[in-house]
């Protein structure tokens, strides 16, 4: 191990620490700085706060709008649970009143109204508990249906598009692959993403993509199948989506589509040669 | 008795939404979810590379802080980047789950619970423009020292595999991963 001719000061240890790289021997260092000086761990919070800053640069990812309907479908289930049961406060008071019959009742009113008066208030507290409980899950309910509403238009207005694809999704030996884009877009420093489907073994090949650029009629996107790690890629066919993001082709081999660990979309010219390929726009994880 | 906060809407801060959310206001989870959740899926995006992993990350994270709302103490950090914590760790985690190779993230524990209030500033700054200003303070940073803290970050490698991956000493990449995130630090003080 290299070692440092100067000790790391106190900051260098915190930064060592966000980071997750300190030694036995740095981490006690730390701990007898911040035994020394409490206001170190104001320094470590803020550190912490700068790196957990970084995803700010990131390119921006539309999530689905079906996983905000997810979300708001187990918040309402997890409303729509009751409460858990606390154990009963002992009624002995209220006993009380009837296993002494003989005692001077008059005494007791005062006692006997406040009891009354607690469960009463006590009660009109577990109403509201429950009308708050209720009203929330009328909330949760609307959110879930706003976002099902939402997700019916798109999906409405792509069952138009994309009856081919929908035919393919219903086969259920149909495989698909998630594909990001490597680097965001210029314009709106978004990432592509997109769906391929295909059957194992077979040509046939659907891609679905979202924010892909649209193409000029010099370029083209080549999809590659990368069976193991050890062989290059192999060349499946060239596509420029349609206006709804869809394209279809027939893979010029049956092996693209046989269980590949990676699929990759890269950017060329139609006439380039398919030995070699251009700048990688997507890949799926592999 | 139990006050409820007041209801919140898109122009609530952190803060206010939290508060709300500690008490069961689905509403508040729907705000703050309007307002993070293309940073919390984003984040996962950038790690995972892997669309569905991403969903079930980001579900996770803004399911855990409903459910288990006392996970979050405002008095030490952003809400945003508790967040953003939360999304990383979590995909970090599937991340190493996928190689035989696992090792769980190890901190070393420091003396617990004794930070101060801490309240970055960075709440009354707008999502816009607070990227604006990460990106430009990145810019700060050398080519190099900015790709050491984005292989730390979203890989999950600790200083030793980026040492063994990139062919360079241990000390040099732990020394010059610390100073890039103090000048990052330094870069985003008007945030932090």
């Amino acid at each position: 191990m290299t070692r440092s001719t100067h000790p790391p000061n106190p900051t260098d240890l915190v930064a060592g620490y966000v980071l997750n790289d300190l030694s036995p021997e740095e981490s006690d260092r730390l701990n007898q700085a911040l035994a020394e000086t409490p206001t170190l761990h104001a320094e470590i919070a803020s550190f912490t706060e700068a790196f957990s800053l970084l995803p700010y640069d990131v390119p921006i990812v539309e999530p689905s709008t079906h996983l905000k309907s997810k979300i708001f479908n187990a918040v309402t289930q997890s409303i729509g649970q009751p409460a858990p049961t606390r154990p009963q406060p002992p009624t002995a008071h209220v006993v009380s009143i009837t296993s002494a019959p003989r005692r001077n009742w008059k005494r007791w009113y005062p006692a006997i109204s406040t009891s009354i008066a607690a469960i009463a208030l006590a009660t009109i507290g577990l109403n509201q508990i429950q009308i708050r409980r209720q009203s929330q899950q009328t909330i949760a309910l609307q959110q879930q249906v706003e976002a099902t509403n939402t997700e019916l238009t798109r999906l409405r207005s792509e069952l138009q598009a994309n009856q081919g694809t929908i035919a393919l999704l219903s086969q259920s030996y149909t495989r698909a692959y998630s594909l990001i884009g490597v680097t965001s877009l210029p314009q709106n420093s978004r990432r592509a993403a997109a769906r391929l489907f295909a059957k194992p073994g077979d040509r046939n090949v659907t891609l679905v993509a979202q924010a892909l650029p649209k193409l000029p009629i010099n370029q083209i996107y080549r999809l590659w199948a990368v069976a193991t790690p050890s062989v290059a890629p192999m060349y499946c066919g060239q596509f420029r989506q349609d206006d709804s993001g869809t394209a279809q082709w027939v893979a010029p081999n049956a092996a693209c589509t046989k269980n590949p660990s990676q699929l990759l979309i890269t950017l060329d010219a139609p006439s380039d040669p398919i030995t070699s390929a251009g700048p990688l726009v997507m890949r799926s994880s592999s | 008795m139990d006050s409820m906060p007041p209801p919140v809407n898109e122009q609530s801060t952190d803060l206010q939404i939290f508060l709300s959310i500690q008490a069961q206001q689905v509403k508040a989870l729907d705000v703050l979810y309007d307002r993070y959740s293309k940073l919390v899926y984003s984040t996962a995006v950038q790690i995972l590379n892997n669309i569905e992993e991403a969903e079930e990350v980001t579900q996770e994270t803004f399911l855990r802080l409903w459910q288990r709302s006392e996970i979050y103490q405002p008095n030490r950090g952003s809400l945003s980047g508790f967040l953003i914590t939360l999304t990383r760790s979590r995909s970090l985690d599937r991340l190493r789950s996928r190689s035989a190779s696992q090792q769980k993230l190890q901190r070393i524990q420091i003396l617990g619970e004794c930070v101060s209030d801490y309240n970055p500033p960075i709440e009354f700054v707008a999502m816009q423009e607070r990227s604006t200003l990460v990106r430009e303070a990145l810019k700060q940073l050398s080519s190099d020292d900015r790709q050491l803290l984005e292989t730390a970050y979203y890989e999950g490698l600790s200083q030793s595999e980026i040492a063994k991956r990139d062919g360079i000493p241990l000390g040099t990449i732990k020394s010059r991963s610390r100073q890039a995130l103090k000048k990052l630090r330094s870069a985003l003080n008007h945030l932090v």
